[in-house]
């Protein structure tokens, strides 16, 4: 039987947004080609994460299999090292 | 620029509909979106409630509320007791539920993780609610949060409507489980203790007393034992079994106190409102913390200033102008413990441009002024005001040098600043420090003297007891006589730059005080301070401080 397609929402940082549809069985692999072609980016430095926080690192299993839902707000932001700055108080 | 709210910011546009497509999806079936508020309604907010699952088949209503600056700050949940109407629509108001474990802010907020753990590119609504989720699983769980997952440690069982200050610990009469406190009212709901048994202390304001009955429970009983939640019902019931008391009899409102021996906050105060409503009675509550004072001031500044050393330090300052009455209140919240002062003036309106006390304080002695500065500060503080001429006493400034650790002199006036240093000076083995500043305030000087360093004397011996000049010469306008003292006009001058020296005073005063104790802070290393002000002058480049160490004058008939 095939599965319905899925609305995938990829966001990174500046506000950008790729939004596609996959099928269910598509690895996640194919999300993250097309939203670094879309929207002109590497991977480098990069961490791909459910909308809950939860890391996907696994880029070989499917859609599917790593429970990416239909409609979901996926993040795909530059591993994000909070700036070093000294402590202080005022 | 108009006002900022993030969810009308083009740039943040995917974000706010990516953050409210998490809310309206339901985070895989663990939330449901009940109501999404008009902006409009909650003062600008982003704010939303809904029902949030959690450890198996349980769920609690919490409200969702953006800050209007997000995602720079977090947003905040609050877990609340929601009613719905027949159509299934929540029933406005919502009162925060408490969960009586700790980790949860009085008004019901849940502490998540620390503000700095916050991480705006990593960080999400959905990754907040899978966080409440665990919190709600430890919250509800038998034994509570683990201590790696403590945060927040104080248990926020009501929303306090006020504080109440009380300056020390003290002891209940052992025989007694319950008995009266008066609590002064210095605004409204916020009371300090001040009478019974503590005399002669606390703040110095009268505005409204009013008589608290305290309750003391046994050794083991927490309020976190006795109250997982504080209501009506819970109440009547707690009276009837540790006091035998009918609380729904009698006067309507009541005030009561109740003190938990083993609980490191033992005081929490209550106001009643009591209503007979046919065979039920409904309590309104009103709660205000008790705060010791004693136990919290502190805290942010002993490492650096041990105040078991300075709570025992009796520092004499003459002269509580501009310099002076910062230098006591910044002492005072360092945590030096006893003052004597002595001042001769009174506080006129344009005294308060520049010394620490304010317009409310026209018209009374500058002792006094600044003793209630002090006592505001720390009302465990002793002071003893002289409203006095110190070159016409009788005994006082005698009797004060003999107790004090440290003298210092800020009147400026060469009378007496020399009569202290060519009389006290050389008899008592303490340090003194004089300082003035210069008219305008572009420049300023400090002298600490003791029996190893200069003498004013030997200071002027060698020319140095001096004011550095501007590199321009400033002149200004005589101020008319009154404005000031006819016989001492006041001289102009900025807060901000007198301020200068005030701070420095203050440092090397609390320097001196630990001379001679263990403490991590510098010891005192120079004797002579100039400061070359906005100006700068001809040595010294604006705004710099040059320090000196200089040695006795051979020829100085004071020291010799």
């Amino acid at each position: 039987m095939k599965k319905e397609k899925l609305t995938v929402k990829v966001m990174i940082e500046g506000d950008k947004q790729f939004i596609d549809e996959f099928n269910p069985n598509q690895k996640v692999q194919v999300i993250v080609n097309k939203t670094l072609a879309h929207l002109h980016i590497t991977a480098d430095g990069r961490e791909l994460r459910h909308e809950d926080g939860q890391p996907i690192t696994d880029f070989s299993k499917t859609i599917e299999e790593s429970n990416i839902q239909d409609g979901e707000n996926l993040k795909f932001f530059k591993k994000a090292v909070k700036p070093d700055r000294d402590k202080g108080f005022a | 620029m108009d006002t900022y709210f993030w969810h009308n910011d083009p740039s943040h546009k995917n974000l706010y509909e990516s953050e409210i497509d998490i809310l309206t999806r339901g985070l895989g079936g663990d939330f449901k979106l009940l109501k999404l508020y008009d902006p409009l309604q909650e003062n600008g907010r982003v704010a939303a409630i809904g029902e949030l699952m959690y450890a198996e088949n349980r769920k609690q209503v919490i409200k969702i509320l953006f800050p209007t600056k997000y995602p720079y700050s977090p947003p905040k949940i609050i877990s609340v007791t929601a009613n719905l109407d027949q159509s299934g629509n929540i029933v406005e108001p919502l009162f925060p539920f408490f969960f009586g474990r700790g980790n949860q802010y009085s008004d019901g907020t849940l502490c998540l993780f620390r503000s700095d753990f916050w991480n705006l590119s990593e960080h999400n609504i959905g990754w907040i609610l899978r966080r409440s989720q665990k919190w709600l699983c430890s919250a509800s769980s038998e034994n509570g949060f683990k201590p790696e997952e403590i945060v927040l440690e104080k248990i926020a069982f009501m929303n306090p409507q006020g504080h109440v200050l009380i300056p020390k610990e003290f002891d209940l009469p052992p025989d007694l489980k319950t008995g009266k406190l008066t609590l002064t009212q210095f605004r409204p709901n916020n009371y300090v203790l001040e009478l019974n048994q503590i005399p002669d202390s606390g703040f110095p304001v009268r505005i409204n007393n009013e008589v608290f009955k305290w309750y003391t429970f046994e050794k083991g009983i927490t309020l976190k034992s006795l109250f997982p939640v504080l209501d009506g019902q819970n109440l009547i019931n707690i009276f009837l079994k540790y006091f035998g008391e009918k609380i729904i009899e009698g006067e309507s409102i009541k005030n009561v106190a109740f003190h938990f021996i083993d609980d490191e906050s033992p005081w929490h105060f209550f106001k009643l409102n009591i209503k007979i409503i046919g065979n039920a009675a409904n309590i309104g509550i009103l709660y205000y913390i008790g705060h010791i004072i004693n136990n919290e001031l502190y805290l942010r500044t002993k490492d650096i200033f041990d105040d078991r050393i300075l709570l025992k330090k009796r520092v004499t300052i003459i002269g509580l102008g501009a310099i002076g009455s910062e230098v006591a209140k910044s002492l005072a919240k360092n945590g030096v413990g006893h003052f004597n002062l002595f001042d001769k003036d009174t506080f006129n309106v344009g005294n308060s441009v520049r010394h620490a006390g304010d317009l409310l304080n026209t018209g009374f002695p500058k002792v006094d002024v600044v003793k209630e500065l002090i006592l505001r500060s720390n009302p465990n503080i002793t002071v003893n005001p002289f409203n006095t001429d110190v070159l016409d006493d009788v005994g006082l400034m005698e009797n004060s040098l003999n107790n004090s650790d440290l003298c210092i002199c800020l009147t400026a006036e060469d009378s007496v600043d020399y009569f202290i240093n060519d009389i006290y000076s050389t008899k008592y083995k303490i340090p003194f420090i004089f300082a003035r500043v210069s008219p305008g305030a572009f420049s300023g000087s400090i002298q600490i003297v003791n029996s190893k360093n200069a003498c004013l004397r030997c200071l002027s011996l060698y020319g140095a007891d001096k004011l550095p000049n501007p590199v321009k010469p400033v002149h200004f306008k005589e101020l008319p006589p009154e404005y000031g003292d006819c016989s001492n006009p006041a001289l102009p001058g900025s807060e901000i730059d007198t301020k200068e020296i005030s701070i420095m005073v203050a440092r090397v005063a609390l320097q001196c005080l630990f001379q001679n104790e263990s403490s991590i802070y510098p010891k005192l290393i120079y004797s002579q301070y100039y400061w070359h002000g906005p100006f700068g002058s001809s040595e010294k480049g604006p705004y710099s401080w040059e320090m000196k160490n200089i040695p006795k004058h051979p020829e100085c008939t004071i020291c010799q």
